[in-house]
């Protein structure tokens, strides 16, 4: 009688397959929702209130995916003239969402962007070293206003190279009336930006989450495109 | 070793294999999208595992007609695969046309097909491995699994080539081998499997494929499969979310030399304890067990196929046989007129 037994421990676990998610987000005084600051005056509420509730419903909703909770890595870069790694790259599973204040100055995005590219190479080399398989990273951006310099034309030059060569995935986000499109849109070759509808954030990021953990294998020929009928069905956040 | 390494025959080799749907499947109550085929004609043998993408739409049915139509093709331009002349184009080029002319009284266009593909033929001691996108073919010599084709997945784990791919047949990997006397067992599984069965930092095989593989020494391929099968599902599905399959195939012609039968390898100590007995300890897993010899008789033939082993592919000498055995080197020397005999002036 043939036993059919193995020796579980010569199983191999390998590391869980990791997504690197990139948030850089726009904290500049205009995030205040005062048009004294430079917010559009069609705002209503307070643009940052709103996103920091959002991260918070973010962080939640992938830690009760069992999908996610494993893959994603969350980095948070919250600028205004100057990028601040609120959060380097780290498993979300036991990580505290970052709370966002308004920072003075400016708006520079390129400068910020550069800022999550490196985070994001960075992040890529460990997991090469380390031997952890990974899937294409996330970069989602997201600015109420217009770019207080010219540093997101170099920077979109080099966010369009990494899209083109599927190497990311970014996600340009426009919120409220005032977000310059044009800026966005110069960084995001296979699709022009979303607009948040209002200061629909909540809805957004559980519609972000879905999509990190819906991350499954695609052809080299697949483009990634937001899944807008996903949106809707969430409470529909973009336009 | 083995008597006649000539002898290898489709008939030597038994299969088992599983493909069993993947817990993302389960969520969208999609079948398993994994798909083999295994084909014999005469002396030859032909082996087909593919993975079909999950973006595509018809893609259980692409795994299915590129598994068997591989298979078929493999068998047909046998000649010119031994001989080095079988073009990756060709092989690309069959594939799409047995999609194209299911596509003809079907649905779909090419892309809604992909798959990825791991295949081999054997003839006698001469191999052929076919391979594109993820998934793994391995070898398993003196009972040590290694690589014989590997995962190709671009940079990322959610990136593979699949066979109708634009650059599929710049990425499809053609390799002629050798069998060597001391393969035991060939193992092909999708990148589901691949998850608790290769480690890619290391390049290591899991020891559990050659356990798997050891079922084949006494059980029917079905009973195997069965077996296989149990282990996916008790044991692989857990750790990932996609198909899992793994095809084995076990020579059963192979003299084998002494393996542990704990962890199936075959590096081992032996000690004698008793004029009839030896210990026999596992280097790897550490598993004792005694195998006793009647008194008056030769030594068990497992021990003289092992000092055989030891000396033709450990390339031991003398000394450092006796020390891993405990054989006198009386004894060893009959059995090996190769070494010298001893004078004052030999340094071993």
């Amino acid at each position: 009688m043939t036993n059919f037994s193995i020796r579980k421990q010569d199983l191999i676990t390998n590391p869980t397959p990791r997504v690197a998610v990139c948030l850089c987000l726009d904290v500049s005084p205009s995030m205040s929702g005062e048009v004294e600051q430079g917010a559009h005056p069609d705002t209503v509420g307070v643009p940052i209130d709103e996103l920091n509730k959002g991260i918070i419903e973010f962080y939640k909703s992938i830690r009760s995916d069992t999908r996610a909770k494993y893959s994603a890595e969350v980095a948070v870069v919250a600028f205004s003239t100057t990028p601040v790694v609120e959060r380097d790259f780290e498993s979300i599973i036991n990580a505290t969402p970052p709370q966002l204040t308004l920072k003075a100055g400016g708006t520079s995005l390129g400068t910020a962007i550069e800022k999550c590219l490196t985070l994001l190479e960075n992040r890529k080399n460990e997991y090469k070293e380390a031997g952890v398989d990974h899937y294409q990273p996330w970069l989602i951006v997201m600015t109420d206003g217009l770019p207080t310099d010219q540093t997101h034309q170099d920077s979109a030059l080099k966010v369009v190279d990494l899209v083109n060569k599927k190497k990311l995935s970014i996600i340009p986000i426009g919120i409220g009336g005032g977000a310059d499109r044009e800026a966005l849109s110069i960084m995001s070759p296979k699709f022009s930006p979303l607009k948040l509808k209002g200061l629909k954030f909540k809805e957004f990021f559980e519609w972000l989450s879905c999509s990190i953990s819906g991350v499954s294998r695609t052809s080299t020929e697949e483009e990634y495109k937001p899944d807008y009928e996903k949106a809707k069905r969430l409470g529909d956040p973009l336009n | 070793m083995r008597g006649k390494h000539d002898n290898h025959s489709a008939v030597e080799w038994k299969i088992a294999s599983a493909c069993v749907a993947g817990r993302g499947h389960s969520d969208s109550g999609a079948n398993c999208q994994d798909a083999y085929a295994i084909k014999r004609k005469n002396d030859i043998l032909a082996v087909c595992l593919c993975d079909g993408a999950g973006s595509a739409r018809y893609s259980e049915d692409g795994a299915n007609i590129v598994a068997n139509s591989i298979c078929d093709f493999l068998i047909k331009e046998s000649v010119s695969a031994f001989n080095g002349t079988m073009s990756a184009k060709l092989i690309i080029d069959f594939a799409r046309e047995s999609i194209a002319s299911f596509i003809s009284s079907h649905k779909g266009s090419l892309k809604d097909y992909a798959c990825t593909l791991v295949a081999m033929l054997l003839k006698a001691d001469q191999g052929i491995a076919v391979h594109i996108g993820d998934g793994l073919i391995a070898i398993v010599e003196a009972g040590r699994p290694r690589v014989l084709s590997a995962p190709d997945n671009t940079e990322f784990a959610n990136q593979t080539t699949f066979i109708t791919s634009p650059d599929a047949q710049a990425r499809l990997r053609i390799q002629s081998f050798t069998v060597p006397e001391i393969a035991t067992s060939f193992a092909l599984m999708t990148d589901g499997a691949q998850a608790s069965l290769y480690q890619r930092k290391g390049d290591i095989v899991s020891q559990v494929v050659e356990q798997m593989a050891s079922w084949l020494d006494s059980a029917s391929e079905n009973e195997a499969s069965v077996g296989i099968q149990s282990v996916i599902t008790e044991h692989l599905l857990s750790q990932t979310f996609d198909d899992c399959s793994v095809v084995i195939l076990r020579n059963t012609q192979a003299s084998f030399v002494l393996a542990c039968p704990e962890c199936k390898r075959w590096d081992i100590q032996h000690k004698q304890t008793e004029k009839t007995t030896f210990l026999i300890r596992c280097e790897n897993c550490g598993h004792c067990f005694p195998l006793s010899y009647k008194i008056g008789r030769k030594y068990p033939v497992e021990i003289r196929r092992w000092v055989s082993h030891l000396v033709k592919y450990r390339k031991m000498n003398l000394s450092q046989v006796h020390k891993t055995t405990g054989i006198s080197t009386t004894t060893l020397r009959r059995w090996n007129r190769s070494y010298p005999t001893p004078s004052i002036s030999c340094q071993f």
